[in-house]
């Protein structure tokens, strides 16, 4: 099928418009604006406009800034992209898995992605140190040590795999667990930064070398740095824990009691409390002010019921100049009910 | 057409008659366009210049071939193979031939150093024929989609969805089908493109990426698949007192992710210069000595046409009412 024929355009546009604009600044279609600060666009410009005799178009509309970008993408378009530029050693582009918000505020933030990186590790935990009587709660050490030197391994390759292509962080670390019977797949997925050149932040040069990694989202990120902090890294703790069950009698004693489970309430207790604690000893080994956006994770993986990992994840920050900037933001009400908003994604039936 | 064959495969700018018949219907002059964009979606694209012109579609159904003559394929169990000392059993699959190896391979000896029964030697490699498979069906269904959108006279194609199911046919090698829904769009007053872009952005962030400038170039996919056919137990390393990390399988899975982000920013590079919001699906399927590791991404390649440093600053705004 031909790309179509011109004509069918006429009677369509009738109903366009694009929206009547203030402006009223008339602009020619084809070539608007060849700036010679083009990027890729520029080569290819004359091309286009060269090509195509327009049809003498319906008296232009008078087009906005927005409507002229409309233009200039699509001439874009017709170019053959521009060739890297920035000295890098990689063939390819650079890959993000950023929503587009995240990028324009990381890009604003000073930073710009450089690929997207990955970090693996399958584990097999020894089954030694992996078990406790059945009366006892204690902590499954050999276990929790298994658990969180294997999430460290993946979260190393993934700092490896960002420092190759020239990442001084990754952001947006997604870190997940697929369980079997026999072992741990941990994979570490997020998206290598690096301080723009020219982004004006010299004086805030990262003092380490080591790659930073975070699970906050490109707009926490950038937040951050406003608010004068600095991403030190990922910091965990875990415990992997075992419940004791109750003793038959105490279960007989108890059944028609209201009465506290003290030995669950402690085991749970001691080993959420042990998770947290690693991890706050990790941030404190960083040097760090604070851990921001923990989560404490409880699972049973495929242990059963009495046996359950307490993760404890965060991201470890500390002042850049040790003082918190204030961002001021303004504030703003909505007169959206969230609850009651409609969601576009519902209404497409995905996701 | 023979009904019995149906169209000749491989040929990307063939859609079925009822699709042409739909798109002709509903497009050009004086008919209706749909869209499955949303009342805001609708409307930041309308911001920035482009009209929706109607709802396209494109799809394949793909065979895998049934590759690999041994029973590692797809992660059969491969016992009595593996533990031959042979090349792992692997047969006349994936990237071997006779010349070699093609791809990315890597052999774990084992560490016993001994050949024969109960040892054997460990092989990652690259399934080269599954990639194939993947890329062609994807091809495949971008070239319809993009055939439908250009036969409406659309420039661009936003909010593409994509679902790739695993059919479950009672044939011996496995089926996917692969799907992809968008929004064609098109400015009215530009000249039609040669190829229109396709992106899996919604109509919002189609919107905000023109505004900071930079426009979808087009869709891009990478896939990696590695097959892992285990060696002896010692490829483990001990590297400490809880457990041990199974190497050669965590390799199989890093290297299928690093060829999946490879080949993704390879591709895009005869697009844009930068790929946005990469989807990355990987999934690991396990026997008892073999599994075969497949990362799949898919992104936007998104080319710049001005400096987007000229963006106003975003307002930081505090939100007063409760987020839930």
């Amino acid at each position: 099928m031909s790309p179509k024929a011109p004509g069918r355009q006429g009677p369509d546009d009738a109903d366009h418009g694009d929206p009547p604009a203030g402006g009223g600044r008339a602009e020619p279609t084809a070539g608007a604006g060849p700036s010679p600060s083009n990027g890729p666009g520029a080569g290819a410009q004359p091309k286009a406009a060269g090509a195509q005799p327009k049809a003498p178009d319906k008296p232009k509309a008078p087009a906005e800034a927005r409507s002229v970008d409309a233009d200039r993408a699509l001439d874009a378009l017709r170019s053959r992209p521009a060739q890297r530029d920035g000295g890098s050693a990689r063939h390819g582009s650079v890959s993000s898995d950023l929503s587009v918000d995240e990028a324009i505020l990381i890009h604003q933030a000073g930073w710009e992605p450089r690929g997207l990186v990955t970090g693996v590790c399958i584990f097999r935990p020894y089954a030694f140190g992996s078990w406790a009587p059945m009366s006892q709660s204690t902590e499954l050490t050999a276990m929790s040590g298994a658990m969180h030197e294997a999430r460290t391994i993946a979260t190393k390759r993934l700092r490896a795999q960002a420092a190759r292509v020239g990442g001084e962080g990754v952001v947006g670390v997604r870190l997940s667990v697929e369980s079997s019977a026999r072992e741990f797949r941990f994979s570490a997925v997020g998206t290598a930064v690096t301080e723009r050149a020219g982004a004006g932040r010299g004086s805030e040069k990262r003092g380490s070398s080591e790659v930073f990694t975070s699970d906050l989202s490109g707009k926490d990120f950038a937040l951050l740095n406003a608010a004068g902090y600095r991403v030190l890294g990922l910091v965990m703790g875990v415990c992997v824990y075992h419940v004791a069950r109750q003793s038959a009698l105490t279960w007989m004693k108890n059944q028609t009691q209201n009465v506290e489970l003290t030995l669950i309430t402690t085991a749970l207790y001691d080993s959420r409390e042990l998770a947290m604690g690693r991890m706050q000893d990790e941030a404190l080994g960083l040097g760090a002010t604070g851990v921001v956006g923990v989560k404490v994770e409880e699972r049973t993986h495929t242990w059963g019921s009495h046996i359950i990992e307490f993760l404890a994840i965060g991201t470890a920050v500390s002042t850049i100049d040790g003082k918190h900037r204030s961002v001021s933001p303004q504030l703003a009400v909505e007169l959206e009910d969230l609850d009651q908003a409609v969601d576009p994604h519902a209404l497409r039936g995905d996701r | 057409m023979d009904l019995e064959q149906g169209p000749p495969p491989g040929d990307g700018s063939a859609l079925p008659e009822a699709a042409l018949q739909r798109l002709h219907s509903g497009a050009g002059a004086g008919g209706s366009w749909t869209s499955d964009l949303s009342v805001a979606e609708l409307s930041s694209v309308r911001r920035v210049g482009f009209r929706p012109v109607g709802m396209v579609v494109g799809m394949s159904v793909y065979q895998i071939a049934l590759q690999g003559v041994g029973p590692s394929y797809f992660g059969l169990p491969s016992t009595g193979w593996g533990t031959l000392g042979t090349m792992g059993g692997q047969g006349m699959g994936a990237g071997w031939s006779p010349s070699g190896f093609r791809g990315f391979f890597k052999g774990y000896p084992c560490t016993h150093g001994m050949y024969g029964l109960g040892h054997a030697y460990g092989v990652n490699y690259e399934d080269l024929y599954y990639e194939e498979a993947l890329n062609d069906c994807f091809r495949l269904a971008l070239e319809r989609l993009r055939t439908e959108a250009t036969a409406l006279g659309a420039h661009g194609i936003v909010g593409v969805r994509h679902t790739l199911t695993d059919m479950q046919i009672a044939t011996s090698a496995p089926v996917i089908e692969l799907k992809m829904v968008g929004t064609a769009i098109s400015r009215p007053s530009a000249q039609p493109l040669h190829v229109p872009f396709t992106s899996h952005l919604s109509g919002q962030q189609f919107a905000k990426l023109l505004d900071t400038g930079r426009v979808p170039a087009g869709l891009v996919f990478g896939v990696g698949a590695v097959r892992s056919q285990g060696g002896c137990v010692g490829t483990m390393s001990s590297t400490s007192w809880s457990g041990a990390e199974f190497v050669q399988r965590s390799e199989a899975v890093q290297q299928a992710q690093r060829l999946a982000v490879d080949t993704i920013e390879g591709r895009a590079h005869q697009l844009g210069e930068q790929v946005v919001g990469v989807d990355v699906q990987l999934s690991i399927r396990e026997g008892a000595e073999s599994a075969m590791a497949s990362m799949y991404c898919i992104g936007t390649a998104v080319r710049r046409f001005r400096d987007h440093d000229d963006v106003p600053v975003p307002d930081v705004f505090l939100r007063l009412s409760d987020a839930r």
